[in-house]
Protein backbone atom coordinates (compact mmCIF):
# COMPACT_ATOMS: atom_id res chain seq x y z
CA UNK A 1 0.00 0.00 0.00
CA UNK A 2 1.85 3.04 -1.29
CA UNK A 3 1.91 6.28 0.67
CA UNK A 4 3.79 8.16 -2.01
CA UNK A 5 3.55 11.96 -1.76
CA UNK A 6 4.75 12.87 -5.23
CA UNK A 7 4.57 10.86 -8.47
CA UNK A 8 7.56 8.64 -9.20
CA UNK A 9 9.95 10.23 -11.67
CA UNK A 10 8.07 9.28 -14.75
CA UNK A 11 9.62 8.38 -18.01
CA UNK A 12 6.90 10.24 -19.77
CA UNK A 13 3.29 11.24 -19.87
CA UNK A 14 0.01 9.54 -20.57
CA UNK A 15 -0.57 11.62 -23.67
CA UNK A 16 -0.09 8.86 -26.18
CA UNK A 17 -1.12 10.99 -29.10
CA UNK A 18 1.93 13.24 -28.83
CA UNK A 19 4.24 11.89 -31.47
CA UNK A 20 7.76 13.16 -31.33
CA UNK A 21 10.49 12.50 -33.82
CA UNK A 22 13.51 13.18 -31.65
CA UNK A 23 15.07 9.71 -31.93
CA UNK A 24 14.55 9.53 -35.67
CA UNK A 25 15.13 13.19 -36.47
CA UNK A 26 16.72 14.28 -39.69
CA UNK A 27 19.91 16.23 -38.85
CA UNK A 28 18.90 19.27 -40.91
CA UNK A 29 15.13 19.61 -40.83
CA UNK A 30 14.37 18.03 -37.46
CA UNK A 31 11.42 16.11 -38.83
CA UNK A 32 11.08 12.35 -39.05
CA UNK A 33 13.79 10.88 -41.29
CA UNK A 34 11.97 8.29 -43.37
CA UNK A 35 15.01 7.49 -45.46
CA UNK A 36 17.12 6.41 -42.51
CA UNK A 37 14.53 5.03 -40.12
CA UNK A 38 11.60 3.95 -42.21
CA UNK A 39 8.00 5.06 -42.02
CA UNK A 40 6.74 6.85 -38.97
CA UNK A 41 5.29 4.54 -36.32
CA UNK A 42 3.44 4.99 -33.08
CA UNK A 43 6.15 3.34 -30.99
CA UNK A 44 8.38 6.34 -31.52
CA UNK A 45 6.28 8.50 -29.26
CA UNK A 46 6.98 6.44 -26.15
CA UNK A 47 10.74 6.52 -26.38
CA UNK A 48 12.54 7.97 -23.40
CA UNK A 49 13.68 11.51 -23.92
CA UNK A 50 10.77 12.33 -26.17
CA UNK A 51 8.56 13.68 -23.44
CA UNK A 52 9.25 15.97 -20.55
CA UNK A 53 9.50 14.52 -17.03
CA UNK A 54 7.65 17.55 -15.69
CA UNK A 55 4.64 16.76 -17.87
CA UNK A 56 4.37 13.24 -16.46
CA UNK A 57 4.69 14.58 -12.93
CA UNK A 58 1.94 17.15 -13.44
CA UNK A 59 -0.44 14.69 -15.09
CA UNK A 60 -0.04 12.13 -12.31
CA UNK A 61 -0.16 14.65 -9.49
CA UNK A 62 -3.89 14.63 -8.72
CA UNK A 63 -4.07 10.85 -9.02
CA UNK A 64 -1.15 10.40 -6.60
CA UNK A 65 -2.72 12.71 -4.04
CA UNK A 66 -6.07 10.90 -4.14
CA UNK A 67 -4.33 7.54 -3.87
CA UNK A 68 -2.38 8.76 -0.82
CA UNK A 69 -5.57 10.02 0.78
CA UNK A 70 -7.41 6.79 0.06
CA UNK A 71 -4.60 4.66 1.50
CA UNK A 72 -4.45 6.73 4.66
CA UNK A 73 -8.22 6.59 5.05
CA UNK A 74 -8.18 2.84 4.51
CA UNK A 75 -5.58 2.30 7.23
CA UNK A 76 -7.33 4.68 9.63
CA UNK A 77 -11.02 3.98 9.07
CA UNK A 78 -11.12 0.70 7.20
CA UNK A 79 -12.06 -0.20 3.68
CA UNK A 80 -15.66 1.01 3.81
CA UNK A 81 -14.92 4.74 3.76
CA UNK A 82 -12.65 4.94 0.70
CA UNK A 83 -14.85 2.42 -1.04
CA UNK A 84 -17.90 4.57 -0.45
CA UNK A 85 -16.10 7.66 -1.70
CA UNK A 86 -14.95 5.87 -4.83
CA UNK A 87 -18.50 4.68 -5.44
CA UNK A 88 -19.86 8.23 -5.09
CA UNK A 89 -17.26 9.59 -7.48
CA UNK A 90 -18.13 6.91 -10.01
CA UNK A 91 -21.83 7.76 -9.76
CA UNK A 92 -21.19 11.48 -10.09
CA UNK A 93 -18.97 11.10 -13.14
CA UNK A 94 -21.52 9.22 -15.18
CA UNK A 95 -22.15 11.05 -18.38
CA UNK A 96 -25.46 12.33 -19.61
CA UNK A 97 -26.88 11.08 -22.84
CA UNK A 98 -25.92 14.12 -24.89
CA UNK A 99 -22.47 15.71 -24.55
CA UNK A 100 -23.93 19.11 -25.40
CA UNK A 101 -25.88 19.16 -22.17
CA UNK A 102 -22.66 18.95 -20.20
CA UNK A 103 -21.51 22.32 -21.38
CA UNK A 104 -22.87 25.22 -19.46
CA UNK A 105 -22.07 27.91 -21.99
CA UNK A 106 -22.54 28.19 -25.71
CA UNK A 107 -18.85 28.51 -26.28
CA UNK A 108 -17.84 25.43 -24.37
CA UNK A 109 -16.65 24.30 -20.95
CA UNK A 110 -17.22 27.00 -18.33
CA UNK A 111 -14.26 28.76 -16.77
CA UNK A 112 -13.33 26.76 -13.72
CA UNK A 113 -12.93 23.55 -15.63
CA UNK A 114 -16.07 21.50 -15.55
CA UNK A 115 -19.81 21.78 -15.37
CA UNK A 116 -20.07 18.75 -13.10
CA UNK A 117 -20.31 20.51 -9.74
CA UNK A 118 -21.06 17.33 -7.80
CA UNK A 119 -17.91 15.68 -9.04
CA UNK A 120 -15.83 18.71 -8.12
CA UNK A 121 -17.30 18.79 -4.61
CA UNK A 122 -16.58 15.07 -4.13
CA UNK A 123 -13.01 15.55 -5.28
CA UNK A 124 -12.59 18.57 -3.02
CA UNK A 125 -11.82 20.87 -5.95
CA UNK A 126 -14.89 23.08 -5.80
CA UNK A 127 -13.28 25.94 -3.87
CA UNK A 128 -9.85 26.13 -5.48
CA UNK A 129 -8.59 27.20 -8.85
CA UNK A 130 -5.67 25.56 -10.58
CA UNK A 131 -3.63 26.35 -13.68
CA UNK A 132 -5.69 23.86 -15.69
CA UNK A 133 -8.93 25.67 -14.91
CA UNK A 134 -8.16 28.81 -16.81
CA UNK A 135 -5.43 27.77 -19.24
CA UNK A 136 -6.14 25.33 -22.00
CA UNK A 137 -2.67 24.01 -22.65
CA UNK A 138 -2.93 21.69 -25.58
CA UNK A 139 -6.72 21.32 -25.27
CA UNK A 140 -8.98 24.05 -26.46
CA UNK A 141 -12.02 25.34 -24.66
CA UNK A 142 -14.00 25.72 -27.87
CA UNK A 143 -17.41 24.26 -28.50
CA UNK A 144 -18.14 20.73 -29.59
CA UNK A 145 -18.33 20.78 -33.37
CA UNK A 146 -18.50 17.07 -34.15
CA UNK A 147 -21.23 15.69 -31.90
CA UNK A 148 -21.42 12.39 -33.77
CA UNK A 149 -17.72 11.86 -33.22
CA UNK A 150 -17.97 12.57 -29.50
CA UNK A 151 -20.94 10.24 -29.11
CA UNK A 152 -19.16 7.47 -31.02
CA UNK A 153 -16.04 7.80 -28.91
CA UNK A 154 -17.89 7.82 -25.62
CA UNK A 155 -19.76 4.63 -26.52
CA UNK A 156 -16.81 2.93 -28.12
CA UNK A 157 -18.41 2.57 -31.54
CA UNK B 1 -27.75 2.94 -20.78
CA UNK B 2 -25.25 5.37 -19.34
CA UNK B 3 -22.02 5.85 -21.22
CA UNK B 4 -18.77 5.72 -19.31
CA UNK B 5 -16.45 8.59 -19.89
CA UNK B 6 -13.22 7.68 -21.60
CA UNK B 7 -10.22 8.10 -19.31
CA UNK B 8 -8.30 11.17 -20.21
CA UNK B 9 -5.44 12.95 -18.49
CA UNK B 10 -6.53 15.93 -16.39
CA UNK B 11 -5.93 19.28 -18.00
CA UNK B 12 -2.60 20.47 -16.61
CA UNK B 13 -2.87 23.89 -18.22
CA UNK B 14 0.54 23.83 -19.88
CA UNK B 15 1.31 22.57 -23.35
CA UNK B 16 4.40 20.36 -23.70
CA UNK B 17 4.01 19.42 -27.36
CA UNK B 18 7.07 21.44 -28.39
CA UNK B 19 9.36 19.74 -25.88
CA UNK B 20 11.04 17.35 -28.31
CA UNK B 21 11.37 20.04 -30.95
CA UNK B 22 13.02 22.38 -28.43
CA UNK B 23 15.44 19.65 -27.36
CA UNK B 24 16.38 19.18 -30.99
CA UNK B 25 16.96 22.91 -31.47
CA UNK B 26 18.92 23.05 -28.25
CA UNK B 27 21.36 20.52 -29.58
CA UNK B 28 21.72 22.36 -32.88
CA UNK B 29 22.23 25.79 -31.28
CA UNK B 30 24.31 26.68 -28.24
CA UNK B 31 21.64 25.44 -25.89
CA UNK B 32 18.00 26.00 -25.12
CA UNK B 33 17.39 29.73 -24.51
CA UNK B 34 16.39 30.30 -20.89
CA UNK B 35 13.43 32.41 -19.90
CA UNK B 36 14.88 35.83 -19.12
CA UNK B 37 14.47 36.61 -15.47
CA UNK B 38 14.26 40.09 -14.06
CA UNK B 39 16.86 41.54 -11.76
CA UNK B 40 15.17 42.95 -8.69
CA UNK B 41 15.54 44.16 -5.17
CA UNK B 42 12.64 43.32 -2.88
CA UNK B 43 12.65 43.63 0.91
CA UNK B 44 10.36 43.22 3.88
CA UNK B 45 10.59 44.17 7.53
CA UNK B 46 8.40 43.76 10.62
CA UNK B 47 8.03 46.83 12.82
CA UNK B 48 6.06 48.08 15.79
CA UNK B 49 4.99 46.59 19.08
CA UNK B 50 7.13 46.42 22.20
CA UNK B 51 8.71 49.69 23.32
CA UNK B 52 7.87 51.61 20.19
CA UNK B 53 4.33 52.15 21.41
CA UNK B 54 2.93 51.66 17.94
CA UNK B 55 0.90 48.78 16.64
CA UNK B 56 2.49 45.91 14.75
CA UNK B 57 2.96 46.05 11.03
CA UNK B 58 4.89 44.85 8.02
CA UNK B 59 6.69 47.15 5.61
CA UNK B 60 7.46 45.85 2.11
CA UNK B 61 9.62 47.56 -0.49
CA UNK B 62 10.57 46.96 -4.09
CA UNK B 63 12.38 48.65 -6.96
CA UNK B 64 10.58 49.22 -10.25
CA UNK B 65 12.89 48.06 -13.03
CA UNK B 66 12.05 45.04 -15.18
CA UNK B 67 14.95 43.77 -17.30
CA UNK B 68 15.00 41.39 -20.22
CA UNK B 69 18.63 40.36 -20.34
CA UNK B 70 20.71 43.54 -20.73
CA UNK B 71 17.77 45.72 -21.75
CA UNK B 72 15.38 47.50 -19.43
CA UNK B 73 11.96 46.22 -20.41
CA UNK B 74 9.88 48.34 -18.05
CA UNK B 75 11.13 51.46 -16.27
CA UNK B 76 8.29 51.63 -13.77
CA UNK B 77 6.72 48.25 -13.20
CA UNK B 78 4.84 47.21 -10.08
CA UNK B 79 6.43 44.43 -8.10
CA UNK B 80 4.26 44.54 -5.01
CA UNK B 81 1.27 42.36 -5.84
CA UNK B 82 -2.08 42.17 -4.11
CA UNK B 83 -3.13 38.95 -2.43
CA UNK B 84 -5.78 40.00 0.09
CA UNK B 85 -6.59 43.41 1.59
CA UNK B 86 -4.07 42.72 4.37
CA UNK B 87 -1.51 40.57 2.59
CA UNK B 88 0.90 41.70 -0.09
CA UNK B 89 3.54 39.80 -2.03
CA UNK B 90 6.69 41.18 -3.68
CA UNK B 91 7.88 39.11 -6.63
CA UNK B 92 11.35 38.52 -8.06
CA UNK B 93 12.35 36.16 -10.86
CA UNK B 94 10.43 35.67 -14.08
CA UNK B 95 7.90 38.51 -14.22
CA UNK B 96 5.09 36.52 -15.86
CA UNK B 97 5.47 33.71 -13.35
CA UNK B 98 5.26 35.99 -10.31
CA UNK B 99 2.27 37.80 -11.85
CA UNK B 100 0.29 34.65 -12.59
CA UNK B 101 1.14 32.83 -9.39
CA UNK B 102 0.12 35.78 -7.22
CA UNK B 103 -3.10 36.27 -9.20
CA UNK B 104 -4.00 32.60 -8.88
CA UNK B 105 -3.24 32.41 -5.17
CA UNK B 106 -5.12 35.68 -4.61
CA UNK B 107 -8.23 34.12 -6.19
CA UNK B 108 -7.83 30.97 -4.15
CA UNK B 109 -7.42 32.98 -0.95
CA UNK B 110 -10.62 34.90 -1.65
CA UNK B 111 -12.53 31.65 -2.23
CA UNK B 112 -11.01 30.20 0.92
CA UNK B 113 -11.94 33.25 3.00
CA UNK B 114 -15.50 33.17 1.67
CA UNK B 115 -15.91 29.51 2.51
CA UNK B 116 -14.36 29.83 5.97
CA UNK B 117 -16.14 33.04 6.83
CA UNK B 118 -13.00 34.75 8.14
CA UNK B 119 -10.11 36.70 6.55
CA UNK B 120 -7.32 34.50 5.19
CA UNK B 121 -4.11 34.18 7.16
CA UNK B 122 -0.63 34.80 5.84
CA UNK B 123 0.42 31.20 6.54
CA UNK B 124 -2.44 30.07 4.31
CA UNK B 125 -1.07 32.15 1.47
CA UNK B 126 2.43 30.84 2.14
CA UNK B 127 1.26 27.22 2.17
CA UNK B 128 -0.72 27.61 -1.05
CA UNK B 129 2.27 29.24 -2.76
CA UNK B 130 4.78 26.65 -1.61
CA UNK B 131 2.59 23.70 -2.56
CA UNK B 132 1.97 25.15 -6.01
CA UNK B 133 5.64 25.97 -6.65
CA UNK B 134 6.89 22.59 -5.38
CA UNK B 135 4.63 20.81 -7.85
CA UNK B 136 6.40 22.56 -10.75
CA UNK B 137 9.90 21.70 -9.50
CA UNK B 138 11.16 25.25 -9.76
CA UNK B 139 10.17 25.67 -13.42
CA UNK B 140 7.78 28.43 -12.32
CA UNK B 141 10.46 31.01 -11.55
CA UNK B 142 8.82 32.97 -8.76
CA UNK B 143 10.86 34.12 -5.77
CA UNK B 144 8.53 35.93 -3.42
CA UNK B 145 8.54 38.01 -0.26
CA UNK B 146 5.18 37.53 1.38
CA UNK B 147 4.06 39.83 4.18
CA UNK B 148 0.85 40.69 5.96
CA UNK B 149 -1.02 41.17 9.19
CA UNK B 150 -3.72 38.77 10.34
CA UNK B 151 -5.31 37.68 13.62
CA UNK B 152 -2.06 36.05 14.71
CA UNK B 153 -0.07 39.26 14.21
CA UNK B 154 2.46 40.45 11.62
CA UNK B 155 4.00 37.71 9.46
CA UNK B 156 6.84 37.86 6.95
CA UNK B 157 7.91 34.93 4.77
CA UNK B 158 10.09 34.25 1.76
CA UNK B 159 9.10 31.63 -0.79
CA UNK B 160 11.68 30.35 -3.26
CA UNK B 161 10.86 28.94 -6.70
CA UNK B 162 11.42 25.35 -5.64
CA UNK B 163 8.97 25.65 -2.76
CA UNK B 164 11.16 26.31 0.29
CA UNK B 165 10.06 28.99 2.74
CA UNK B 166 11.60 31.00 5.57
CA UNK B 167 9.99 32.96 8.37
CA UNK B 168 12.11 35.95 9.41
CA UNK B 169 11.81 39.45 10.87
CA UNK B 170 13.60 41.03 7.89
CA UNK B 171 14.14 39.57 4.40
CA UNK B 172 15.56 40.55 1.03
CA UNK B 173 15.33 38.76 -2.34
CA UNK B 174 16.41 39.28 -5.91
CA UNK B 175 19.70 40.18 -7.53
CA UNK B 176 20.06 43.24 -5.29
CA UNK B 177 19.38 41.25 -2.12
CA UNK B 178 22.97 41.39 -0.90
CA UNK B 179 23.14 45.17 -1.17
CA UNK B 180 19.82 45.52 0.64
CA UNK B 181 20.70 42.93 3.27
CA UNK B 182 23.89 44.82 4.07
CA UNK B 183 21.74 47.84 4.98
CA UNK B 184 19.41 45.70 7.09
CA UNK B 185 22.16 43.91 8.93
CA UNK B 186 23.68 47.17 10.06
CA UNK B 187 20.55 49.17 10.84
CA UNK B 188 17.71 46.79 11.70
CA UNK B 189 16.44 46.68 15.27
CA UNK B 190 13.32 45.18 16.74
CA UNK B 191 10.25 47.28 17.55
CA UNK B 192 10.95 50.14 15.17
CA UNK B 193 8.50 52.96 14.70
CA UNK B 194 6.61 53.17 11.43
CA UNK B 195 8.60 56.10 10.01
CA UNK B 196 11.86 54.43 10.93
CA UNK B 197 10.80 51.23 9.20
CA UNK B 198 9.78 53.07 6.01
CA UNK B 199 13.06 55.00 5.99
CA UNK B 200 15.04 51.79 6.49
CA UNK B 201 13.18 49.97 3.70
CA UNK B 202 13.63 52.92 1.32
CA UNK B 203 17.34 53.02 2.15
CA UNK B 204 17.70 49.29 1.51
CA UNK B 205 15.96 49.55 -1.88
CA UNK B 206 18.07 52.58 -2.81
CA UNK B 207 21.13 50.55 -1.97
CA UNK B 208 19.93 47.83 -4.36
CA UNK B 209 19.05 50.39 -7.05
CA UNK B 210 22.46 52.06 -7.03
CA UNK B 211 24.64 49.01 -6.50
CA UNK B 212 22.94 46.38 -8.63
CA UNK B 213 22.59 46.56 -12.40
CA UNK B 214 19.39 44.56 -12.44
CA UNK B 215 17.53 46.97 -10.15
CA UNK B 216 16.77 50.58 -10.78
CA UNK B 217 14.26 53.40 -11.26
CA UNK B 218 12.00 54.13 -8.29
CA UNK B 219 11.20 52.84 -4.83
CA UNK B 220 7.76 51.36 -4.07
CA UNK B 221 6.71 50.90 -0.46
CA UNK B 222 3.69 49.17 1.08
CA UNK B 223 2.88 49.40 4.79
CA UNK B 224 0.46 46.83 6.23
CA UNK B 225 -1.11 47.12 9.66
CA UNK B 226 -4.15 45.49 11.17
CA UNK B 227 -6.26 48.42 9.98
CA UNK B 228 -5.31 47.98 6.35
CA UNK B 229 -2.64 48.56 3.75
CA UNK B 230 -1.13 51.78 2.58
CA UNK B 231 0.40 51.56 -0.88
CA UNK B 232 3.03 54.20 -1.58
CA UNK B 233 3.67 53.80 -5.26
CA UNK B 234 6.86 55.59 -6.31
CA UNK B 235 7.57 56.63 -2.72
CA UNK B 236 11.01 57.85 -3.83
CA UNK B 237 12.15 58.64 -7.34
CA UNK B 238 15.94 58.92 -7.15
CA UNK B 239 16.36 58.40 -10.89
CA UNK B 240 14.42 61.24 -12.45
CA UNK B 241 15.30 61.89 -16.05
CA UNK B 242 17.37 65.08 -16.33
CA UNK B 243 16.47 68.03 -18.53
CA UNK B 244 18.48 67.93 -21.71
CA UNK B 245 21.00 70.75 -21.85
CA UNK B 246 20.85 71.36 -25.60
CA UNK B 247 17.90 72.03 -27.82
CA UNK B 248 17.42 69.59 -30.65
CA UNK B 249 14.83 71.53 -32.59
CA UNK B 250 15.74 72.98 -35.96
CA UNK B 251 15.18 76.60 -36.80
CA UNK B 252 12.53 77.21 -39.42
CA UNK B 253 14.35 77.88 -42.66
CA UNK B 254 17.22 75.44 -42.04
CA UNK B 255 16.22 73.60 -45.16
CA UNK B 256 15.34 75.79 -48.13
CA UNK B 257 12.12 75.09 -50.06
CA UNK B 258 10.76 76.39 -53.31
CA UNK B 259 6.99 75.92 -53.00
CA UNK B 260 4.62 75.43 -50.09
CA UNK B 261 1.08 74.05 -50.16
CA UNK B 262 -0.76 73.10 -46.97
CA UNK B 263 -3.96 71.07 -47.19
CA UNK B 264 -5.86 69.95 -44.14
CA UNK B 265 -7.07 66.37 -44.47
CA UNK B 266 -9.85 66.88 -41.96
CA UNK B 267 -12.35 69.45 -43.19
CA UNK B 268 -14.47 69.49 -40.07
CA UNK B 269 -14.98 67.24 -37.08
CA UNK B 270 -17.83 66.99 -34.66
CA UNK B 271 -17.65 65.09 -31.41
CA UNK B 272 -20.86 64.02 -29.73
CA UNK B 273 -20.48 62.97 -26.15
CA UNK B 274 -22.76 60.00 -25.58
CA UNK B 275 -23.11 57.08 -23.23
CA UNK B 276 -25.08 53.90 -23.64
CA UNK B 277 -23.75 52.06 -26.69
CA UNK B 278 -23.23 55.22 -28.69
CA UNK B 279 -26.92 56.03 -28.99
CA UNK B 280 -27.76 59.69 -29.19
CA UNK B 281 -28.79 61.01 -25.80
CA UNK B 282 -31.07 64.00 -25.87
CA UNK B 283 -29.94 67.05 -24.00
CA UNK B 284 -26.20 66.47 -24.38
CA UNK B 285 -24.28 69.29 -25.96
CA UNK B 286 -22.38 68.67 -29.15
CA UNK B 287 -18.85 70.08 -29.07
CA UNK B 288 -16.98 70.69 -32.32
CA UNK B 289 -13.29 69.88 -31.92
CA UNK B 290 -10.73 72.15 -33.66
CA UNK B 291 -8.66 70.15 -36.08
CA UNK B 292 -5.00 69.61 -35.41
CA UNK B 293 -5.39 69.32 -31.67
CA UNK B 294 -5.11 66.08 -29.76
CA UNK B 295 -2.30 63.79 -28.72
CA UNK B 296 0.83 65.03 -30.40
CA UNK B 297 -1.26 67.20 -32.68
CA UNK B 298 -0.57 70.76 -31.77
CA UNK B 299 1.88 71.23 -28.98
CA UNK B 300 4.27 68.43 -29.81
CA UNK B 301 4.92 69.56 -33.35
CA UNK B 302 7.02 72.62 -32.75
CA UNK B 303 9.22 73.46 -35.68
CA UNK B 304 10.31 76.88 -34.60
CA UNK B 305 12.59 77.35 -31.62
Amino acid sequence: MSLRLVPASAQGSTEAHVVSSQATAHPISGTHDTFRHGLKSASQSVQAGNVSALQGRLEKWQETQTRLQQNMQRSTFGLALPLKQAMEIKIASQELHNPLLEQATITGVPLGGSSNLALEVLRGQDETLDAGDFMGGSTSFSEVLDISGVMERSRGI
Amino acid sequence: MVAAKSVEAPNIGFDFSNYARNQFFGERLQGIPKATSTGTTIVGVIFGGGDSGEEYGVCLGADTRATGGPIVADKNCEKIHYLTPQIRCCGAGTAADTEFVTNLISSNLELHALSQGRPARVVTAMTMLKQYLFRYQGQVGAHLVLGGVDVTGPQLFTVHAHGSTDKLPYVTMGSGSLAAMAVFESSFRENMKREEAIALVARAIRSGIFNDLGSGSNVDVAVITKNGTENMRNYEMPNERGIKSRNYKFRRGTTAWTKEAVRSLIVSEEIKSTTGAGKDQGGVEVVPVPTGAGAGGEEGMEIDT
